[in-house]
């Protein structure tokens, strides 16, 4: 099978490049004119994608940031870090953020290869820590960091949830790492882009504060779907088209342990797709060597019973699994381009 | 053959009379070796340059050879001691000098010259951290044993064919000629085996058993006897103590140790049973036999509860240390360096093995050999402090590297010291520059030393610097290519087992597979490998959303299932599968399962079968397969099972056979990864 290239970047647009090959979530956003950031991590087999594109795009990336420290969003980290801090120029290393470390639930969780992975990745950020405190990003609630021309904020978790899973932490006690996660809130010139990760509206409330902290949540142009969709992690008030004139876009990336995300009518990409906007998905929560070999469009309600679906061909591999969103300056309409295996998901068609 | 002493010293003596360069007396531990060549020594004093020198058990072993030889030679050398021992600058002799400074004195001896080496070192074994110190008494086994002139004899429980010469005779000692002779002639009588003979330690504590009281026993060997002892002092903790506390010396003692010991406080039956096991060795002095006292030592320091006393097992130590250092003292008042010299080494090695660092941080030590050994040994007991006691095991640690930092500021070449420096540091997981340095230095030191680079390599995988671990692994492949020493297996055990178990605990797994690959072909067959090897391929599968079976379960057993159904059941089995849960909500399951193509044999990895993903839902599961989801989480192994009638069954992996650190053989990941990263948020 021949390899599909990766897409072409407009310059001086807003890139947001999202991959989910069927367990696990990148995010790769570039702010004019150079800023990249790299936000978690994904891969199939061999291939750690973030690393992977940067070096096809010839990017290094600015910010590095795990968003919270679970299984299914460090893989590839720990490269891309190697890649990004070499030790003789600590003054080129991007900022590192991280919020916690993993937890002591070795004996609860079996070490399987992306338990380990992600031991690595985090053992990275600490080892570049150390190495040049200037790269250490807390990710403390508020900051705001550059990203090109754009600026990056926090907009969780707070400071006494963090305190309060520090604290189970350094009990060696199992502690709720989704509430730990942290939501960015990307602005460039007119631009507003939301990547929820998997902060949680339950438990810990973390949606509600996220509003409490930034009331127009919802006037955005592009949300990365918080937790996969999941209904613990839905507020119907971020979801609302907000005032803007055109609809958001939304992005969901699968995590097929849990199957997530859901059809069902009330639920998951239903429930989003119900309250405007289109909506995305990097993959199906199946295997990835089960993606599909194109870049498909299907209905709400094919996708209700998308296990019985199967695809010829299936993918290829890497690159695959992805949507970009291009935003222009001018404030023109966003290009979207979807890699094979993503899906559009076509609200009104039936099946 | 069984001897008597004097017909053993009058073969040596004879052998020696025409000219043999070099004899061998092998046997056992506490078979009578140390008295034949005490023996020796004693009755050829008069006649021959004798230079006895006794290697004790402990790791300055090499250092108690060299100085006892410097002051045996040292009496017509008499700047060799201080060349051995220099009397200004404490601690500034390398060790290298020291041998040298013996070698040339060897050298200049006449052929009048006999030395008697009781306990040589052929192998550098002792562990790990004990290497170095079996290193240098293997180093002056062969200074002592390369003279080239006069004669030497040896005795331990081996040495090498090809070495010297054989004694005519074999061990043990009997103390009657008579007994000697009719167990010999026993021996020829066809058919008749010969009768087992006691070593001259067990039978004098046999002996003295009896005469104590202790039930009659058939026993004859030494280890069960003196445990017998113990469990016969169970009233009596201080005769226990008493043994204990002379267990501990290791050089001959007069009567006044006896009553420091407390021998006059006890009753007299004990004090005839203590009398009854020490060696006399005339002129006031005496000893614990060697072999007895290596024997109530272990078990003390094993904890072993018939050697318990009422105070803690390093008092014995603190006691020898006191003793000694009384002797040392004395000694250097009258000016008697030798002896001081000696005492000091004595007392310096009792207080290492109570593992009083305060006492011998707070003094200058003559020799860096003296701190590495402090620094092993509170290493050691940071290695067995009890995981609760962390805090404890940290200062252990702390101190164990003020003694190897004590050790650099005389020589800045010990590669030892910088090394272990190194080690502790790193599994305290702080000072990681440090770390770093110091492996580097003892590497740089010591290139052909597997396991300088091997740890080094482990700790920049722990912190995830990869490409500066993989450029540390190539160097190793090239600094250890032409290196002599140690033989292949034992450098892929400290290589290359220990890399990959830790990159495998990172995932890195082609960085893995390359270092698996490097071990050689005649030794993949060894557990370690086999584990690995293993787990990486599980861990290969797993990534690549293939695994079916649970980790524990070996490669080739893998299609020979099903493996979870009692013998009964199998006869009526249609059909199996292997799977495994990639997917569970409330609804029901996604499973990832596996046919076996009828190609394949049965170590296939699942990857090379047919897999397919399959969705149950929760009356599915409950109706047809007879499974509960809740006990199906993802991740969970299980097998789909079809009787001849239609019934089926899904049956799950236990929980310790789904452990991806459950495989058999995997080599122990010590220090743990998480360590840094734990250090710094804790």
């Amino acid at each position: 099978m021949s390899v599909v290239p990766l897409p072409e970047l407009p310059p001086d647009h807003l890139i947001v490049l999202v991959f989910g090959p069927g367990k696990g979530e990148l995010v790769l956003v570039r702010a004019p004119p150079d800023g990249w950031m790299v936000v978690d991590g994904c891969g199939a087999g061999k291939i750690d994608y973030a690393l992977a594109t940067l070096q096809h795009y010839g990017a290094l990336p600015r910010i590095v940031l795990l968003t919270h420290p679970h299984d299914d969003h460090s893989h590839g980290m720990a490269s891309v870090l190697q890649a990004a801090t070499p030790r003789d120029r600590p003054d080129t290393w991007p900022r590192i953020g991280m919020v916690l470390p993993h937890g002591n639930d070795v004996t609860t969780a079996p070490m399987d290869f992306i338990a380990r992975a992600t031991r690595h990745a985090i053992a990275a950020v600490e080892s570049r820590w150390r190495a040049s405190p200037a790269c250490r990003w807390d990710v403390r609630l508020g900051e705001q960091e550059p990203l090109g021309d754009a600026t990056i904020r926090v907009l969780s978790p707070r400071e006494h949830v963090r305190a309060e899973q520090l604290a189970l932490w350094t009990r060696r006690q199992s502690f709720d790492k989704n509430v730990l996660s942290t939501a960015l809130l990307v602005t460039w010139q007119t631009r507003r882009l939301l990547l929820g990760s998997d902060l949680v509206e339950q438990p810990g409330g973390g949606w509600a504060h996220c509003i409490e902290i930034e009331p127009t949540i919802a006037e955005h142009d592009l949300l990365k779907v918080p937790h996969h969709g999941s209904d613990e992690a839905l507020h119907d008030d971020v979801l609302r088209t907000g005032s803007r004139g055109a609809a958001p876009l939304r992005i969901f990336t699968p995590y097929s342990p849990s199957r997530l995300p859901r059809f069902s009518p009330g639920e998951g990409v239903h429930r989003v797709a119900s309250l405007g906007g289109t909506s995305y998905l990097t993959g199906l929560p199946r295997p990835h060597a089960e993606q599909s070999g194109h870049a498909e469009q299907r209905s709400l309600a094919a996708l209700e019973s998308h296990e019985g679906i199967s695809f010829a061909p299936a993918t290829g591999g890497y690159p695959d699994c992805y949507v970009m969103f291009a935003f222009p300056a001018d404030g023109g309409p966003p290009s979207v381009e979807q890699g094979p295996g993503s899906l559009r998901v076509d609200a009104a068609r039936q099946r | 053959m069984a001897v008597h002493l004097d017909e053993a010293l009058d073969e040596l003596r004879a052998r020696l009379h025409a000219g043999a360069r070099r004899i061998a007396i092998r046997a056992p531990l506490g078979s009578g070796k140390t008295t034949v060549l005490r023996g020796l020594a004693a009755s050829l004093a008069s006649t021959r340059r004798v230079v006895h020198v006794e290697l004790p058990e402990g790791d300055d072993a090499a250092l108690v050879a060299i100085v006892e030889t410097a002051i045996q030679l040292g009496k017509r050398t008499p700047d060799l001691l201080s060349r051995v021992v220099s009397a200004h600058e404490p601690a500034r002799v390398p060790w290298a000098s020291r041998l040298a400074a013996v070698e040339e004195a060897l050298r200049s001896v006449g052929d009048d010259l006999l030395i008697l080496l009781d306990g040589p070192r052929f192998q550098p074994s002792g562990g790990v951290e004990g290497e170095l110190f079996a290193q240098r008494a293997v180093d002056v086994t062969r200074a002592l044993l390369d003279v080239s002139r006069g004669a030497v004899v040896l005795a331990g429980a081996w040495i090498p064919e090809g070495i010297a010469d054989a004694a005519r005779f074999s061990l043990p000692l009997v103390r009657d000629a008579d007994v000697a002779r009719v167990h010999d002639s026993t021996g020829m009588l066809s058919g008749v085996p010969r009768p087992y003979l006691p070593s001259p330690v067990a039978h004098q504590l046999g002996a003295a058993l009896a005469s104590a009281g202790a039930p009659q026993t058939r026993e004859a060997r030494l280890p069960p006897l003196v445990k017998e002892l113990g469990r016969l002092l169970d009233n009596s903790l201080d005769t226990r103590r008493v043994l204990v506390r002379l267990a501990a010396i290791r050089v001959a003692f007069s009567d006044d140790l006896l009553d420091r010991a407390g021998y006059s406080a006890l009753p007299p039956v004990s004090q005839r049973l203590v009398a009854d096991l020490l060696e006399d060795l005339g002129g006031g002095s005496r000893r614990a036999p060697d072999a007895l006292a290596r024997e109530i030592r272990q078990l003390v320091q094993a904890g072993d509860p018939a050697w318990r006393t009422d105070e803690p097992a390093t008092e014995s130590h603190r006691f020898a240390a006191e003793y000694h250092r009384g002797r040392f003292e004395k000694a250097r008042a009258r000016g008697d360096v030798a002896t001081a010299v000696r005492d000091e080494l004595e007392e310096i090695h009792h207080l290492t093995e109570a593992g009083d660092a305060e006492a011998l941080l707070g003094r200058s030590l003559q020799f860096v050999e003296q701190y590495d050994a402090l620094g092993k040994s509170l290493s050691q007991r940071a290695l067995h402090t009890p995981r609760d006691k962390g805090e404890q095991a940290e200062r252990l640690r702390r101190d164990a590297v003020r003694a190897y930092d004590r050790a650099i500021a005389h020589e800045p070449r010990d590669a030892y010291a910088h090394h272990y420096v190194a080690y502790n540091l790193d599994i305290l997981g702080v000072e990681p520059e440090r770390v770093e340095r110091e492996y580097v230095l003892a590497r740089d030191i010591h290139p052909e030393h597997p396991w300088y680079h091997g740890r080094y390599i482990c700790f920049l995988i722990t912190t995830a610097w990869m490409a500066e671990a993989r450029a540390a692994w190539n160097r190793a492949l090239d600094d250890l290519a032409g290196a002599a020493g140690s033989p292949q297996q034992v450098l892929c055990e400290r290589l290359h087992a220990q890399i990959a178990v830790h990159l495998l605990a990172r995932g890195e797994l082609d960085f893995a597979a390359d270092v698996l690959e490097d071990v050689p072909h005649d030794l993949r067959d060894l557990p370690w490998w086999r584990a690995l090897e293993h787990l990486r391929a599980c861990l290969e599968e797993d990534r690549d959303e293939e695994l079916v079976f649970p980790p524990a379960l070996a490669m080739e057993e893998r299609w020979l299932g099903p493996h979870l159904l009692a013998d009964q059941d199998l006869a009526h089995v249609r059909e199996w599968h292997p799977g495994r849960v990639i997917g569970r909500d409330a609804r029901g399951v996604v499973l990832r399962v596996a046919r076996r193509r009828p190609d394949l044999s049965a170590g296939t990895p699942a990857s090379r079968a047919d897999l397919w993903t399959a969705t149950l839902d929760v009356s599915e599961l409950r109706e047809t397969w007879n499974a509960p989801i809740q006990s199906l989480a993802a991740g969970t192994f299980v097998e789909l099972i079809e009787y001849e009638g239609g019934t089926k069954v899904l049956k799950t992996w236990d929980r310790r056979s789904s452990d991806f650190d459950a495989v058999p053989g995997l080599p122990k990941l010590f220090p743990y990864p998480d360590r840094y990263v734990r250090r710094a948020f804790a």
